[in-house]
């Protein structure tokens, strides 16, 4: 596989701005299929229909949060092997340690940088096939 | 690919909304603390480092990431103490004098 394969992009976030900054990035500059969930039941809910090739995950989220999302999402047979890059402004090595474990490809640090984003999701996703 | 100018000009645009917006962000965030609802106010401080960040207003963004610091016990349901309620309200003055008047 190569970088081109990455279309799909389901990314869960529940701050209205961000989801809007996230959007102008992935989506106008990027180039990517996007779609957005404010909540990560909502995720659960669009991602079997939408089967996005990458989910994105906003660690702290009222109610689900970004690793209970992840849980949720590994119990649906379709989406189990989909892989997840989260997002959080708690990046200390014991932090992303835990987030690893949990079996996501990277954690992206807040606040990201939009001119630079949809970059940073095409360089991991590629390491990931390379 | 899409014309990165137009882009930067569209981030630009949401910026200025987000300060015009931030005088009544703080005031809702000072009205919880008023009631002594740590937890709410660690809430709106955590979203509000959130979104600052995002638009690039880095010292909005680092005084309300200190708040939320500061009340991460309040999160957990735990009491805090007074040097932590002391630093928190100093970090609440201070985002009031960093707001765009």
């Amino acid at each position: 596989m190569t970088g081109s394969d990455l279309k799909k992009i389901l990314l869960v976030e529940d701050d209205p701005d961000i989801r809007t900054v996230a959007q102008l990035s992935l989506e106008t500059l990027g180039g990517f299929e996007l779609r957005l969930a404010p909540s990560g039941q909502e995720a659960l809910d669009m991602a079997p229909i939408f089967a996005p090739d990458l989910f994105i995950l906003d660690v702290m989220m009222p109610g689900l949060d970004g690793p209970g999302t992840l849980a949720g999402l590994r119990r649906i047979e379709t989406l189990a092997g989909t892989p997840v890059i989260f997002m959080t402004a708690k990046v200390q090595p014991q932090e992303v340690a835990h987030l690893k474990s949990l079996g996501a490809l990277e954690i992206i640090s807040k606040p990201f940088d939009p001119m630079s984003l949809p970059e940073q999701i095409r360089s991991i996703w590629s390491r990931r096939n390379g | 690919m899409a014309d990165r100018d137009a882009i930067q000009a569209q981030l630009a645009a949401l910026r200025e909304v987000f300060l015009t917006q931030l005088v009544a962000r703080l005031d809702e965030l000072e009205a919880a603390w008023e009631l002594g609802d740590y937890a709410e106010v660690h809430r709106h401080a955590h979203k509000l480092a959130g979104t600052a960040g995002t638009f690039g207003v880095t010292q909005v963004s680092a005084l309300a990431r200190g708040l939320e610091h500061r009340l991460s016990r309040a999160r957990e349901g735990l009491a805090l103490t007074e040097v932590e309620l002391e630093e928190a309200h100093g970090f609440i003055r201070q985002l009031r004098e960093a707001a765009p008047k």
